[in-house]
């Protein structure tokens, strides 16, 4: 058997070594304490002293070293060590564990609150003693003050804890990726979207995960963006998400390198924030806008509108007073005429002196007639279904003779299955005669009218009755061409034109909720575009 | 003047009044009695008796319509057609011989041929 060597030394080498392991535990930074195996303090060194602020004096030979740290009888690590009582471990410490020092030692530790006037975390390493024969004959214990640690790793704990709640809770959606674009964090909003768990995303190259397989562009624009990133790029665009719904989501996505206190890349960090929500307000925003803005260029037209039915109340007022007037004496003026004619002798000369005032009295009435019949609108629309055809064929014929004459050709275009349309035969009548008198009168020399008619859509999308009236004639200028459905105005003064055929025919077509308009160019012709609704 | 068609015109343009006289009576077939005083107008119908009144809208003192309103009430002159003239009138509101609620309407200024064609054919009815 080997015999320790130490027992081989003489006596005073080994008082020697005594009194330098005394020496040594006595000037030890840590604090140490040695029981033997009647549970009695045989060391109790400086560092114990002042960590614990109970002396050696007062301990030594004594088995009170629990009072160091304890308000009431418990045994300590080294207690346990000697009784061999491992299973008292548990009900005694929360923390412990077998020594990873030392053979048959135990490790424990925990809070001791107000030990030597202050809060102390300690942990105990404590080791059996064996003599020569490997009987235990005491145990040391060692104590470590590792409060400053302990609260540093709480601190760090409860910071992770925080961030890891903000990184969970938050509504933007964040991952963290390695430079070659493994996913390797994701948190709970980003995985709530697309209702799957971290262990189905982890590991998974970024652009394979669901995130984004909708659409192979964009997995192909965050491969890209994932390169670009780790050669220290920030990326920003947006995209678009599939929810675990199937519901698209508007997405702020953005992938930003992150580095480490030397400035090397270590990271990529993607977040995305949902902008769903955003881009519908700011649609809404914009369709109010536009309803606004709408409602303002209405409002407008309803002022020009009154302010034109005043006027036109007033022009109403002033034409029927005018009528009476003028008409009086234009009849005193007829009768007295055909008397001169039916006394006077049967000279030439004079017959048509009195023919030509008789037809100048009768046109001064037909301007009269004309205007009261713009000022005070027509009598309420007698409604009937029309064949649209017929209406127009019917309005050509008054005014065809004058095609023979003038050498205009009339080309019709009526669509097939053309919707019947609620109108007032008569004035829409009188509308037509108008054009095609005015398109006549454009082309002295000849030339083509074409009539169209149609259903098409307006810009409200309603199917609406289209008549478009075109012709190769004289055209007009640009600076008359809006002023041509106004009461009076004329380019045929001289040719004794009223001014009041196109104002009518736009009173008559506006009762009926209808449209007119007109585009011309000086000198190539003229289009008058008539829009009935289909009622 | 037997077999000609007797007409009182009751209108205060005394030259319109007097033409239409001239006129009408120069075709042989009417007698014409004028008048542009509407009261005195009625007291003529009924001393007069006429075959058909052409009667003015607007009149000072009493306009058409009161008169008709007079002549209707008489027994004496109630059969008697009544004409009114105007010059308040739309076109196409009135073709030859319009009736408007059971009145006859001719409107001014009229030709001497439409006025003969129009009296003619009320009086035919």
């Amino acid at each position: 058997m080997n015999r320790p060597k130490e027992n081989r030394l003489p006596k005073g080498a080994l008082e020697e070594k005594e009194r330098i392991m005394e020496a040594v535990i006595q000037n030890s930074a840590v604090a140490i304490f040695v029981l033997n195996a009647q549970h009695k303090v045989i060391y109790w060194n400086t560092a114990c002293e002042e960590l614990t602020g109970c002396k050696a004096k007062g301990l030594l030979g004594t088995g009170n070293h629990w009072k160091a740290f304890y308000d009431h009888y418990r045994p300590c690590v080294a207690d346990i060590i000697i009784d061999n009582k491992f299973s008292e471990m548990p009900k005694l410490y929360k923390d412990y564990s077998k020594s990873t020092l030392i053979r048959n030692g135990l490790h424990a530790e925990g809070w001791h609150p107000q030990l030597h006037g202050k809060d102390r975390y300690l942990a105990f390493e404590a080791a059996p003693i064996y003599d020569a024969d490997g009987k235990l004959i005491a145990a040391v214990e060692t104590l470590l003050d590792i409060s400053e640690f302990k609260k540093a790793e709480k601190e760090s704990q409860e910071n992770e804890q925080k961030m890891r709640a903000v990184f969970n809770q938050t509504f933007q959606f964040i991952g963290l990726l390695t430079l070659e674009g493994m996913l390797i964090q994701v948190n709970r909003a980003a995985l709530d979207l697309i209702g799957s768990e971290a262990s189905k995303v982890l590991g998974k190259p970024f652009w394979e995960a669901p995130w984004w397989t909708h659409s192979p562009e964009l997995q192909e624009k965050v491969r890209q963006a994932v390169k670009k990133a780790a050669g220290g790029k920030f990326i920003r665009f947006e995209a678009t998400h599939l929810d675990k719904e199937g519901v698209v989501h508007n997405v702020d996505f953005s992938l930003k390198p992150v580095k480490d206190k030397d400035e090397k890349i270590i990271f990529l960090l993607p977040e995305g924030r949902d902008i769903t929500e955003f881009l519908q307000a700011e649609r809404l925003l914009k369709e109010s806008e536009q309803d606004l803005q709408k409602c303002y260029i209405e409002f407008k037209q309803t002022q020009a509108e009154l302010i034109q039915a005043e006027k036109m109340a007033a022009l109403g007022r002033l034409a029927s007073n005018l009528a009476h007037e003028i008409k009086n004496p234009l009849a005193i003026n007829l009768q007295g005429l055909e008397y001169l004619k039916s006394i006077l002798p049967p000279d030439k000369a004079y017959i048509d002196t009195i023919e030509s005032l008789i037809k100048s009295n009768l046109r001064a009435d037909k301007i009269l007639k004309d205007l009261l019949n713009f000022a005070r609108p027509a009598a309420p629309l007698i409604l009937e279904e029309v064949d649209i055809p017929l209406l127009i064929n019917s309005s050509l014929f008054f005014v065809d003779p004058q095609s023979n004459l003038n050498n205009v050709t009339l080309t019709r275009q009526f669509a097939p299955d053309l919707p019947k349309v609620k109108l007032d035969y008569n004035q829409m009548q009188q509308v037509l005669i108008n054009i095609f008198i005015n398109a006549f009168d454009a082309m002295p020399q000849g030339g083509r009218i074409t009539v169209t008619a149609s259903q098409v859509e307006d810009v409200l999308k309603r199917k609406i009755l289209q008549i478009v009236i075109s012709d190769t004639g004289c055209g007009i200028k640009e600076n008359d061409i809006n002023r041509i459905f106004e009461p009076f105005f004329s380019t045929k003064k001289e040719t004794g034109g009223t001014g009041l055929g196109l104002a009518i025919s736009k009173a008559i077509i506006e009762s009926h909720k209808g449209a007119i308009g007109a585009e011309s160019k000086y000198g190539e012709g003229t289009s008058v575009t008539i829009d009935l609704p289909i009622i | 003047m037997p077999g000609k068609i007797k007409i009182l015109l009751i209108d205060d343009e005394r030259e319109f009044n007097r033409f239409v006289k001239l006129n009408l009576e120069n075709t042989g077939e009417f007698e014409v009695l004028i008048t542009e005083d509407p009261i005195a107008g009625i007291d003529l119908a009924r001393r007069y008796r006429p075959d058909l009144i052409l009667l003015d809208i607007y009149m000072p003192k009493l306009d058409g319509p009161e008169v008709a309103e007079n002549l209707l009430a008489d027994n004496l002159t109630r059969d008697i057609p009544i004409v009114f003239l105007t010059a308040l009138v739309k076109q196409g509101e009135l073709g030859k011989g319009s009736t408007i609620a059971g009145r006859h309407y001719i409107a001014k200024p009229v030709t001497t041929s439409d006025l003969i064609s129009q009296i003619k054919g009320i009086l035919k009815r």
